[in-house]
């Protein structure tokens, strides 16, 4: 069985909300997906920093309840349900909800898997400071039965050398005062982007030699946009050649965090580089260090 | 192939607070009798040191102790905990726990790792995602795991509560705890036999934990009397459904785990259950001396009870679900030979 992306969005006109702006992405996700809301069996959450600093519900569930995912299938219809959750992995979140999809797809209870992402600053106001472009992103998997089509398996990797490196977002309670909802303490470490990079080339190289890949086998890259020219940088140190498709959001949008991945996707189908049988290298990198690979296939 | 429940491990803290000892620290008498209304007599308290990550790695421990995994073998980690607090009332978005619980454990560079939040049911989602990676092959054996330092809301609404029906009530209720399972392929009878959520989320604003905004700290806002009205009376309809679609009733089960709210709203739950699924089985209940420990509470029981002697291997048990979201379902295991 392979896991397959049907269609991407994002939200048009972002908001500084991270709940309006996955309701957004995954309208335009649906909506160029020709299907209903009633026909999504599971949406999954990867955004992390969210409105006001929830902590329950999941967001996953606020963003069901504003879509009419079959809001009330009990009155409704109990065949028609939909599951909700948060998954939180920092920026390789996306491709832990690849994983988990592949799995849930393959007992064979789902059909089409929802995953939005997206980060704002908990004030839901525009913070100087905040490092992460407030946009949405979607994607819907489902799954088709040749299992050369779609993602392969994702390759995870962490090494902490007792230090956690990256974006650091904790700080005490007692600090958040009564303004807790409206507190994101962010620490980006020195020097990370250099650290991610390295890190996340080594990674790739561990990944392409277990997969028996050259580098003149991938078509497309997807990186974490880290900073401006960080994609290109990664394609460099791992020796992509000169056709390969670099995307990088990073000038024009910004790091949109957990929604990247999804957004970069939607870039591609919209500038047609997303072309049957290409074979798109999607390399992740977040705080830990934690990198995540995997590639995909688009169907033929 | 099925998955099987290898082992299980939960950590309480030492420490005891009785339900009379928090009512005497209210400014206001609440109009009710809370501990004859909620069954809650006592809950642990978490001690200075401790915060979402320590409890869960004990939890952790205890549980790969009881294995005959070592923490080498575990191809996943699924952290699943409400709170996220560390290095004590630190609020900690990321990195994630469970990568900070996969390098305190000294799990593999390459072994999976990430953090599901979905209220209550965190520990049960985490169980359906391992249950389907288990079986599809995706990973050998991994853990779900949850530190649950949650009487940070108490002390909230200690200081909060004004009103004799306030909706930070619930918070009252609430103990600290870790929990952590290991799920393998299954070879025998004991397994995990199905699991079944769904969110009703027409309700998804029934229930809030967020940061407070009239002191530092976190706080959960609980829209009870709607919850009972409406998602409760919910229950015969989704297990007549669920008795259908698994051809099942109470009869197949030696136990039920209710979610541990409260004894009162336990019991009216039950009974609407038992108007579908038939006459439920004995009911497994440690909220008198645990309080409801939020998503690790299935788990503190069947640990509870399995020590007790009274759930013994070949134990069919049914676990209801009933959590922020509103999530919904039904999880039903077989257990094998658990515990030290």
């Amino acid at each position: 069985m392979g896991v397959i992306i049907k269609a991407s969005g994002v939200s048009v006109v972002s908001q500084d909300s991270s709940i309006e702006n996955a309701v957004q992405a995954a309208r335009n996700c649906l909506e160029k997906a020709g299907i209903d809301g009633s026909q999504v069996d599971l949406l999954i959450n990867v955004g992390i920093y969210r409105d006001d600093n929830i902590m329950e519900p999941s967001i996953a569930a606020l963003i069901q309840q504003r879509l009419e995912l079959n809001p009330d299938p009990v009155k409704a219809d109990m065949q028609a349900r939909t599951f909700s959750f948060d998954l939180m992995n920092g920026a390789c979140g996306f491709l832990s909800a690849v994983e988990v999809s592949r799995s849930l797809l393959q007992t064979g209870v789902y059909r089409n898997v929802l995953v939005v992402g997206g980060d704002v600053h908990p004030s839901r106001r525009a913070a100087p400071g905040f490092p992460f472009a407030s946009v949405g992103g979607a994607v819907l998997l489902g799954s088709v039965a040749d299992d050369a089509q779609g993602f392969g398996a994702v390759q995870a990797h962490s090494r902490t050398e007792n230090e956690y490196f990256g974006y650091f977002g904790q700080g005490a309670m007692e600090d958040f005062g009564v303004s807790g909802r409206q507190f994101a303490p962010i620490v980006l470490q020195p020097q990370f982007a250099l650290q991610f990079s390295q890190r996340l080339s080594e990674s790739v190289q561990n990944f392409l030699r277990r997969e028996s890949l050259r580098p003149d086998q991938i078509d497309v890259l997807v990186t974490s946009p880290i900073e401006a020219g960080f994609p290109a940088q990664l394609a460099a140190n791992i020796g992509l050649p000169a056709s390969t498709h670099v995307i990088d959001i990073h000038p024009e949008l910004g790091d949109p965090h957990t929604a990247a991945p999804m957004v970069c996707v939607n870039e591609l189908m919209q500038r047609g580089a997303w072309q049957p049988g290409a074979r798109i290298l999607f390399a992740l990198v977040g705080s830990g260090i934690t990198t995540t690979c995997a590639m995909y296939r688009v169907p033929t | 192939m099925r998955s099987r429940l290898e082992s299980l491990g939960v950590h309480l803290p030492e420490r005891e607070v009785s339900t009379a000892d928090l009512i005497a620290a209210m400014a206001v008498t609440p109009m009710f009798d809370l501990e004859k209304l909620t069954g809650v007599k006592k809950r642990r308290w978490r001690a200075d040191d401790d915060d979402s990550f320590t409890l869960a790695l004990a939890a952790a421990t205890r549980c790969l102790e009881r294995s005959r995994h070592d923490a080498s073998d575990l191809d996943v980690i699924i952290f699943t905990s409400i709170t996220r607090f560390r290095n004590g009332m630190n609020f900690c978005a990321e990195p994630g726990f469970g990568l900070l619980l996969k390098s305190a454990l000294g799990m593999r560079e390459d072994a999976l790792h990430f953090d599901i939040t979905n209220a209550c049911a965190g520990m049960m989602t985490g169980l359906q995602i391992l249950d389907a990676m288990v079986r599809s092959g995706a990973v050998r054996c991994g853990m779900v795991v949850s530190g649950e330092c949650i009487t940070p809301i108490t002390e909230t609404a200690l200081k909060e509560i004004r009103d004799p029906i306030d909706a930070q009530f619930a918070s009252l209720t609430v103990g600290d705890s870790g929990a952590a399972i290991i799920l393998e392929a299954a070879t025998g009878n004991d397994r995990v036999e199905f699991v079944d959520l769904f969110a009703a989320s027409k309700f998804a604003d029934l229930c809030f934990g967020m940061p407070s905004d009239r002191n530092p700290g976190v706080a959960m806002y609980t829209r009870a009397m709607e919850m009972h009205a409406e998602v409760i009376q919910r229950l015969p309809a989704a297990m007549g459904f669920y008795a259908e679609k698994y051809q099942t009733d109470a009869s197949q089960f030696d136990v039920v785990i209710p979610h541990q709210t409260s004894s009162r709203a336990i019991r009216s739950a039950l009974e609407l259950c038992e108007a579908t699924f038939g006459k439920l089985p004995e009911t497994c209940i440690t909220l008198d001396r645990h309080g409801n420990t939020s998503s690790t509470s299935h788990f503190v029981v069947l640990d509870d009870y399995l020590r007790q002697g009274k759930i013994k291997a070949g134990d069919r048990v049914l676990m209801l679900v009933l959590a922020s979201g509103i999530i919904m379902g039904v999880v039903a295991i077989t257990v094998g030979e658990l515990g030290d």
